[in-house]
């Protein structure tokens, strides 16, 4: 009997999901990247969007519903780009 | 989508390509200090043997022992007046544009004996005359980018430094490259007063986009095919405010400039920010006697584009916080625009402690940096992986977490628990938020 025909075995006759057999090989990426950052340190620089003194004024807010969305599966917006501000989109004529 | 009309306002209109040049001109800020090159003396007993005493913040003369310290920069040149003032590009003499191919080799005659003394303003604003052994200064702004307009004291000892580089390492020891621990000397640390632009900004923003208010979320369906549903409302998202930036400091050096992390750790230096630079004194080159330096080599228009860019995502991120009823479903911001009433430049040193170790990869070298903030002592670093070690680990973890779960499906429960169809909302739901209920916004 092969490895694989004794996986399969055990996944029909079992009531756990298969997809446990992913934890463990994620676990050892996420390890890696953990680590890999911790050490090197690449993804970071200085936080100034929110380390730098700012004022705000004369805020002036637009908020007009214009859809609803009844029993979505979507967890999230759609392209949302809440807090990554350093990412540019189009400019504002 | 249509916001209100912004206020009218007597600038001109902008050039999209780049919004910074609707100041109409530099106005300059006079910080030339009125001293020439040479012997810079102790104001009590005349010897030029004076340096930074960084636990005091002082300059002290080793000769007569007399302390002193420089004026405040920001109080002496005033450049704390209000920053929504702020009109067009203002800009200290000691930021002013930088000559093509002025030299960066500067021979003094000493006043001490006569003699020439060449000073490298590469790395350095002082040189010791052979002949009498006085120190001779740069304090002219000559147009290379090697004097400031102010500079920021060290305040962390180098003791302190090589502590927490010793720290940081400490920390990272399992899984650092070999080769790196048996090197590792961080006695070999270095103060460097690095070149700095920093900058107010009083801007103007408008970012418009979508966001989703959520509603409630619910599942329906049984234990094998259970589904979670949300509801939400769909609002156009705008917000339109002013905005004034005290300080943003960037580096002003092209290298220094470079963030990518693949061929460099410059990222660890940026990380360390910020600093006190409300604390920047007048610039005197015997704060750096006993440091190392690095000039600035790039000017204001050039930097521009990059201060730009954070100015944007200062207001991407102001305009967010302003809208957190959006913050769980998120919000998708799809123009954003700054206008940029007025800036302030000021070059400036800050005082960084580096400790560098050289990799080698082949033919090629990488720096790692471990950086400590000379004022803050916030620390950064990198720390060369054993890259064959922490893959066997991770191998490690996957291979037992693999094998834990094929245990579990070997030996799971003998029937599922059927449970029932569940129709209701579940405990996230969450009353949902009109912002138009206040009746202040349009």
């Amino acid at each position: 009997m092969t490895l694989f025909t004794l996986f399969f075995a055990v996944a029909m006759e079992s009531n756990v999901h298969p997809a446990i057999l992913l934890v463990g090989p994620a676990g050892g990426v996420a390890f890696y990247t953990f680590v890999y950052l911790y050490y090197r340190n690449t993804n970071k620089s200085h936080n100034f969007e929110h380390e730098t003194a700012v004022k705000v004024s004369n805020m002036r807010r637009h908020d007009r519903k214009v859809k609803e969305l009844r029993g979505v599966r979507d967890a999230s917006t759609d392209h949302a780009n809440t807090h990554t501000h350093r990412v540019r989109v189009q400019p504002l004529r | 989508m249509s916001l209100p009309p912004p206020e009218e306002r007597s600038l001109p209109p902008i050039d999209p390509a780049d919004p910074l040049a609707v100041q109409p001109q530099v106005q300059e800020i006079d910080t030339e200090l009125d001293k020439a090159n040479g012997l810079d003396k102790c104001p009590k007993c005349g010897s030029t043997e004076i340096t930074l005493r960084p636990s005091e913040g002082l300059l002290i003369c080793l000769f007569c022992r007399h302390q002193w310290s420089e004026a405040n920069a920001e109080q002496a040149y005033g450049l704390d007046t209000a920053i929504h003032e702020l009109s067009g590009t203002v800009v200290g003499t000691g930021a002013r544009n930088i000559a093509e191919d002025f030299p960066t080799m500067i021979t003094l005659k000493c006043a001490g004996c006569g003699a020439e003394v060449v000073v490298n303003t590469e790395s350095s604003t002082q040189a010791r005359c052979h002949w009498c052994r006085q120190t001779l200064s740069i304090h002219e702004q000559i147009p290379n980018g090697t004097v400031p307009d102010a500079i920021l004291p060290f305040s962390l000892t180098r003791d302190e430094a090589v502590q927490k580089i010793k720290d940081f390492a400490g920390k990272r020891r399992m899984f650092a490259h070999g080769k790196f621990k048996r090197e590792f000397k961080p006695e070999n640390v270095i103060g460097v007063y690095m070149p700095y632009m920093v900058i107010d900004g009083n801007l103007h923003a408008r970012v418009e986009g979508v966001g989703e208010v959520h509603l409630r979320s619910y599942t329906r369906g049984t234990k094998d095919n259970k589904k979670t549903y949300y509801d939400a409302d769909v609002y156009e998202v705008g917000r339109d405010f002013d905005l004034t930036v005290d300080d943003l400091q960037v580096e002003s050096s092209e290298a220094r400039s470079n963030m990518n992390v693949s061929v460099n750790t410059n990222n660890i230096i940026n990380t360390i920010l910020p600093f006190d630079t409300k604390n920047a004194v007048k610039f005197n080159a015997n704060y750096m006697r006993d440091f190392t330096s690095e000039k600035r080599d790039i000017n204001v228009a050039q930097m521009k584009p990059r201060v730009l860019d954070q100015f944007l995502s200062i207001a991407r991120a102001r305009a967010t916080e302003d809208a957190p009823q959006y913050h769980r479903r998120g919000i998708r911001w799809e123009r954003e625009h700054v206008d940029v009433k007025g800036s302030r430049w000021i070059a400036v040193y800050l005082p960084v402690w580096l400790y560098s170790y050289y990799e080698t990869k082949g033919n090629a070298h990488y720096v790692h940096y471990i950086a400590v903030n000379g004022r803050t002592g916030e620390t950064m670093g990198s720390v060369p992986v054993n890259k064959v070690k922490l893959g066997l680990a991770s191998l490690a973890i996957g291979v037992a977490g693999f094998l834990l779960g094929l245990t579990l499906m070997a030996t799971g429960g003998d029937e599922g628990v059927e449970v029932s169809t569940y129709e209701g909302p579940d405990t996230s739901y969450s009353e949902p938020y009109d912002p138009m209920a206040d009746g202040s916004r349009f």
